[in-house]
């Protein structure tokens, strides 16, 4: 298995019959999902004249055509370019721009944010509208009803750039991830070796399939092993409870802040949800408390934490005996997955010493699209630096310190702000905090925490001040925190500290 | 800007910054004297004094703020209170 084609045509080939999809009422059998690839590679290809090298946006949540198109797409030689449906129409409008972006399938649900997108001069030559009725969109389904005439085969390159993904921006500008085949094809491979999905697994996919996570480790892997998709298009607790009891879903990936709120519901719970035998965190780091109370809410099943990032999807596992002994670890690396830890220098670490966390393998991305001084930044010797700090216990188990672009430098000492999140979420009034730098005329920078209460709590700024200045040490008390409803996050729950 | 409580209000920042306890007849205290006054804390000690007092103190002050007396004196030039 090379390329991307190869793993839905294995499929198809090997249990026709087996559902693939489920979204709502609607199913599509492995055969189904063959048959509907094919078509609407045709239609690509005859109606818009797609070629090898293209780039063609998916803006659409999770549902069935996004699971068609991408294979469509790639099967194409062109390159998929999944938007998150949560991004602002200014941000839309910068990612098609960037990739000079010819072809959209647009999802009927997504239409006005485009739209507005389109009202900043974002021209896209030929549209796709999946549950659409507008004028001068193509229709999705008459596409697939039209077309009968299978594409001319493409010689596909497992080196040829699958998935164009724009980086969540918690860093600044997003920038164009390039995956190729065989990226993706290794991140999946590291998903089936690390979390062992199984052919009768059945996974409900509540994070959107625009992320990394959700289409390297969750659709992929599924498709490849046999498994079934069930998919939400969006998340919400009662809902997806509901979705794991009647399609008896095994396993299920999903973000801290989505773990959170499920906990809060009593109905999350191995009792309640007997088919479930998978939980993973995913795409940040997990509160040990959290990721504990997860594990005793599901004592007879695995539960999983991991790590990877866009560049890199899928590097490490912790196993599940490891979620009550390490649960500050995001484990080791899975097979296939190098890592080590470097200082400012360049030079490796030894086990117990803090540097940056870099990732060596198959699955790391080959480049920023059209931004080679980015992409040299990042990558060394096939290394990629994550940008992750971090260190490796003499064991070989992998912890996050936070980001290295995130550190506080006040008066000379760096530290990363996570050190004074998890001291203040440590009160228990406090729901969640995070902190950022904020500029101080002698210092450089100092610390200021945005502090979310729980329900009926109440708590002052000084009594924050106190609890940290017990706590840590003097450089990284914060000098200000205020209060406030809710943490800025991105579409997957990653907190974005510069909208702080 | 008068503050009739000085004295009690920066034994009142003294502690919450240095978390100690101060006996509110204290008359006097040194940098030497506190573990807890190192630099940062000192300069956290400037930014309280500035916001409290609504006041925007020298550089050149800022060495000199070794005591709970040299405290006073340089609010006092500043024109906070009456002691």
């Amino acid at each position: 298995m090379t390329t991307l084609t190869d793993l839905w045509q294995a499929g198809e080939r090997q249990h026709p019959d087996k559902v693939a999809v489920v979204e709502g009422r609607r199913t599509l059998t492995y055969r189904q999902l063959g048959d509907r690839v094919r078509r609407v590679a045709a239609s690509l290809v005859h109606q818009w004249g797609v070629q090898p090298g293209d780039i063609v946006a998916l803006l659409a949540p999770n549902c069935i055509e996004f699971v068609i198109s991408y294979f469509a797409i790639v099967q194409l030689g062109a390159t998929v370019q999944p938007i998150d449906e949560r991004v602002t129409p200014e941000e839309i409008a910068a990612i098609l721009r960037d990739a000079d972006t010819r072809f959209l399938i647009v999802h009927g649900s997504l239409w006005p944010k485009f739209d507005e997108a389109r009202s900043l001069g974002v021209m896209v030559e030929h549209m796709l509208g999946i549950r659409l009725d507008a004028a001068g969109i193509a229709s999705f389904d008459a596409s697939i009803k039209l077309e009968s005439t299978p594409p001319a085969p493409t010689a596909l390159s497992p080196s040829t750039v699958a998935e164009l993904m724009y980086t969540s921006g918690t860093t600044g500008d997003p920038k164009g991830v390039q995956r190729t085949h065989t990226n993706v094809l290794a991140a999946a491979r590291n998903s089936l070796r690390g979390f062992g999905y199984k052919p009768d697994d059945v996974i409900a996919i509540a994070m959107p399939l625009s992320h990394s996570s959700a289409l390297n480790s969750q659709m992929m892997p599924l498709l490849q092993v046999g498994g079934t998709l069930i998919l939400l298009p969006r998340f919400q607790v009662t809902e997806l409870i509901e979705v794991i009891k009647c399609h008896r879903v095994t396993c299920m990936r999903a973000v801290p802040a989505m773990l959170h709120l499920l906990l809060a519901n009593s109905s999350f719970a191995s009792e309640q949800l007997p088919s479930l035998r998978l939980l993973i965190n995913s795409s940040a780091p997990i509160d040990p408390n959290t990721y504990v109370t997860l594990k005793r809410r599901f004592p007879t099943i695995e539960v999983l934490n991991s790590y990877g990032l866009t560049e890199a999807s899928t590097c490490t596992v912790l196993p599940d005996p490891m979620a009550t002994i390490r649960p500050d670890s995001v484990g080791i690396p899975i097979e296939g997955v190098e890592m080590c830890i470097l200082d400012e220098q360049g030079n490796v670490v030894e086990a117990g010493g803090e540097g940056e966390i870099c990732v060596r393998g198959d699955h790391v991305f080959i480049g920023y699209r059209q931004r080679p001084e980015a992409t040299a930044a990042v990558m060394r010797d096939g290394w990629l630096r994550t940008g992750d700090l971090g260190y490796c216990d003499p064991d070989g188990y992998y912890y996050l310190q936070g980001r290295q672009t995130e550190m506080i430098n006040c008066g000379g000492q760096k530290f990363v702000p996570r050190d004074v999140e998890r001291c203040i979420e440590a009160l228990r009034e406090v729901a969640e905090a995070a902190v950022t730098g904020m500029p101080h005329r002698l210092l450089g920078d100092v610390a200021k925490a945005f502090v979310v209460l729980k329900p009926n709590q109440n708590l002052d700024a000084k009594a924050v001040i106190r609890h940290c200045t017990q706590h840590l040490t003097s450089y990284k008390v914060p000098y200000k925190v205020e209060f406030v409803e809710t943490l800025p996050r991105n579409g997957v729950g990653k907190l974005l500290r510069r909208k702080l | 800007m008068e503050y009739p409580d000085l004295h009690q209000q920066l034994i009142s920042i003294l502690e919450d910054i240095f978390q100690v306890e101060l006996p509110e007849s204290i008359d006097d205290l040194t940098q030497d004297e506190l573990e807890e006054w190192d630099s940062f804390n000192h300069l956290r000690l400037v930014s309280e004094l500035e916001d409290t007092f609504e006041i925007t103190l020298d550089d050149k002050d800022i060495p000199e703020m070794t005591s709970l007396q040299r405290v006073k004196s340089l609010l006092q030039r500043h024109g906070v209170g009456t002691l």
